[in-house]
């Protein structure tokens, strides 16, 4: 069965083309142009036999803020949330992020932007009652963070204790991007949440550990202003 | 400013040589008695009550005049030691004795009036041009207004309260304590533009003196003297304070001027910008514009006889287009924002080589086939900027590097840390940048190579349009961050964009082993 996604964006013509283009990929489309007609289906679809699968949100709504509609979806439903933001220096998309929304794209975006991400952000779906993601491999990298081992080309690394929750929180979500805050709440406790220099230096060591160009980092990539993303 | 609000006397002028001089001159007299006739004598006597009419006012010195003439008479004038005359011989030389000493002594007396009032005048004035330092040295209005209405209370005994308006008088700010009464009458003052109240012809029977602060053009606020009807200003005092609370008039038409020009120039300020914003659209929108244009129309028009590799072709040009207008216009946005507040950044500690990272990774996939040799030494010190800032200033300096240079050349980038500084070089072997280009190009719309450009559309130097904001905008971004911009030569050719942000102290960190 086609997988169901949810497209909220209040410009006719890019709803119109988005939504072209995920039904050549498959996907079953319902769009929608405002918040009031996306809570609408929202309400109707999510008790429905067959549920959405995902919410891609547009935040520039003009009947009100998709933030608002972020919140009660996070709230209500295990629905993966993918956000789409107008500009890069949009403050806002970080607190959604934070607030945990899966994902985000900067307009303009490529198609095959777009699928990518959404492919990640469902192959995350559930995270919130499944097991999150344990293990991870990806070029010369393997990580079993249930086994606490990690591996470049072979070679187990030593990690610090630190360096290693910082990578594990990072394979818990491979491909998305997890936020500044996040990181620092998660691997150094909330009293941290502004000392942002932990993670840069951490990241740097982790880095220089694990890369093989740490300059030109392929696998712990960073999201300028807003995160960390684990390459997949 | 001095506290007495009287002019200070003259200094006391001595008598004593007036004195040494009639002494000399009978001492003379009695040596030279029986040598000389009674004419010559008396010459000696005028010529030293003339000397002597030098130091001492008139009256003094007709005074002295007259006994000197008695005295004479007394002595050399036969009959010796009475006073009876001979009209004929004598009476003319005497008469013409005192009324030489009488006239040189109102001369000199006059003179000494004069300079007396001229320097009272200087003292005046320089004790405005000290009031009017003091009042620069104090930079708001209040403080100024404040100090002013101390001086005026000091120099009239009077409580005083001001009232000084705003650029279109409709809105004052008050400084002491005033009464209705007060507040009308000062109003009144400031909009005839002339003193009200007792003394000054207009409103005599009102309890308060009402002074103008008086500029060239009109009155910048008024002072109200409370209580002057009890007591009688001394005469100029009222002169004295007028001058004062115009020296305050003065200084406000200049703070005034300087606000407005400020203001003309903020406005102008704006206006550029909006000139290089509407230049931006004009110019550098219209060929990406028209490219999109004419490669989708193809595709919409000509599908069907268009070959798969043709319209692959076409949408590459529409992306390519879409990407170039994308980030044309994320600069003069970004330009713009900077222009207009560059203050509401958000720094945070950001490590360049994770920035210059994730520039990287879109230029190289951008631009799949060229070659980036990158230097970037483990353990730089972190700085504090905008990461999404500096994202664009990297881009934007590598994608122009990529534009001014052959597609054969790689473009080398290197990070050195300095003393206190973080140094970045972007370096191309495209042609490099003229001297006279060098400070030039990171001028909006200031464009190397831009004649030859339009001249001459080949593809090499079609690929350079449009990179009008792409400096300006680094440079603006630098500027935020405190950091320096500029453009070196490189041997044998291409240009070098330098960056030099500074370093702050590094927090602290307890990294482990």
């Amino acid at each position: 069965m086609a997988l169901k996604v949810l497209l909220v964006e209040d410009d006719r013509d890019l709803r119109q083309t988005l939504r072209d283009a995920l039904s050549v990929e498959g996907y079953e489309v319902i769009a929608s142009g405002s918040a009031a007609d996306a809570n609408a289906v929202l309400r109707h679809s999510m008790t429905s036999d067959s549920p959405l699968d995902l919410l891609v949100l547009d935040l520039g709504l003009p009947d009100g803020d998709g933030g608002d509609l972020m919140r009660r979806v996070r709230a209500q439903y295990a629905l993966p949330i993918l956000i789409i933001s107008a500009r890069h220096d949009d403050a806002n998309k970080v607190d959604l992020l934070d607030a945990g929304a899966d994902d985000y794209l900067v307009k303009p975006f490529s198609i095959s932007e777009l699928l990518a991400r959404m492919r990640v952000t469902l192959r995350h779906r559930g995270t919130v009652v499944q097991a999150p993601q344990t293990q991870y491999n990806c070029g010369a990298l393997e990580i079993d963070l249930a086994k606490h081992t990690v591996r470049k080309a072979g070679e187990p690394v030593h990690l610090t204790p630190t360096e290693f929750k910082l990578l594990a929180r990072l394979v818990r979500q491979a491909g998305q991007v997890v936020t500044h805050r996040q990181l620092l709440v998660d691997v150094w406790g909330a009293e941290h949440v502004d000392q942002t220099h932990y993670l840069r230096l951490y990241m740097g060591q982790l880095r220089a550990k694990l890369e093989v160009n740490p300059t030109e980092p392929t696998l712990l990539l960073t999201e300028p202003g807003v995160g960390y993303r684990l390459a997949e | 400013m001095p506290s007495s609000p009287r002019l200070p006397t003259p200094k006391f002028e001595a008598h004593w040589p007036a004195a040494l001089i009639w002494l000399c001159a009978w001492a003379l007299l009695w040596h030279l008695d029986g040598e000389l006739n009674l004419g010559n004598l008396a010459l000696l006597l005028v010529l030293a009550s003339a000397i002597a009419g030098l130091w001492l006012s008139a009256w003094v010195s007709v005074l002295c005049s007259a006994l000197s003439v008695l005295m004479f008479n007394w002595f050399f004038v036969a009959p010796r030691y009475t006073f009876s005359v001979h009209l004929h011989q004598d009476q003319l030389l005497l008469l013409t004795m005192m009324g030489v000493s009488a006239v040189v002594s109102y001369v000199m007396a006059r003179l000494r009036v004069l300079a007396d009032l001229e320097s009272r005048h200087a003292q005046a004035s320089e004790q405005l041009r000290e009031l009017g330092e003091q009042l620069r040295e104090r930079l708001d209005v209040a403080a100024q207004g404040r100090y002013l209405q101390s001086v005026l209370a000091q120099h009239s005994g009077c409580a005083v309260s001001m009232l000084i308006t705003d650029e279109d008088a409709s809105r004052g700010l008050w400084v002491g304590e005033s009464e209705a009464s007060d507040a009308q009458g000062l109003w009144a003052c400031v909009q005839q533009f002339g003193a009200l109240g007792p003394g000054t012809g207009r409103y005599e029977n009102q309890a308060t003196l009402f002074l103008p602060l008086r500029g060239r053009t009109r009155a910048f606020g008024a002072v109200a003297f409370h209580g002057t009807a009890s007591q009688v200003l001394p005469s100029g005092l009222r002169e004295n304070l007028q001058q004062i609370c115009d020296v305050f008039g003065l200084e406000l038409e200049r703070a005034q001027t300087l606000r407005l020009a400020q203001q003309a120039k903020d406005e102008a300020q704006s206006h550029r910008l909006r000139n290089t914003l509407l230049t931006s659209i004009s110019h550098d929108y219209r060929t990406p514009l028209a490219n999109l244009m004419g490669a989708a129309s193809a595709i919409h028009d000509q599908a069907s006889r268009l070959s798969t590799d043709k319209i692959t072709g076409l949408a590459q040009t529409v992306l390519d287009e879409a990407q170039h207008l994308n980030r044309m216009t994320t600069n003069t946005l970004q330009l713009a924002r900077l222009d207009a507040m560059p203050l509401q950044i958000k720094k945070d500690w950001e490590s360049v080589q994770e920035i210059l990272g994730s520039v990287l990774a879109k230029a190289r996939q951008r631009y799949p086939l060229r070659r980036f040799e990158v230097a970037v030494p483990e353990g730089l010190p972190l700085i504090q900027c905008d990461a999404i800032l500096l994202v664009q200033l990297f881009d934007n300096l590598i994608e122009n590097a990529i534009k001014y240079s052959p597609d054969d050349t790689p473009i080398d980038i290197q990070v050195q840390a300095k003393n206190h500084a973080l140094e970045v070089r972007v370096m191309d072997q495209g042609m490099g940048i003229d001297d006279a280009w060098k400070d030039k190009v990171f001028q909006v719309f200031e464009r190397v190579h831009a004649d030859a450009a339009q001249a001459d559309a080949t593809d090499e130097t079609q690929l350079r349009r449009g990179m009008g904001v792409g400096l300006a905008v680094c440079k603006a971004i630098a500027k935020v961050h405190g950091a320096q911009i500029w453009v070196q030569d490189r041997e044998p050719h291409g240009a070098v964009i330098c960056l030099s942000f500074p370093v702050a102290p590094q927090p602290d960190v307890m990294l482990e082993a």
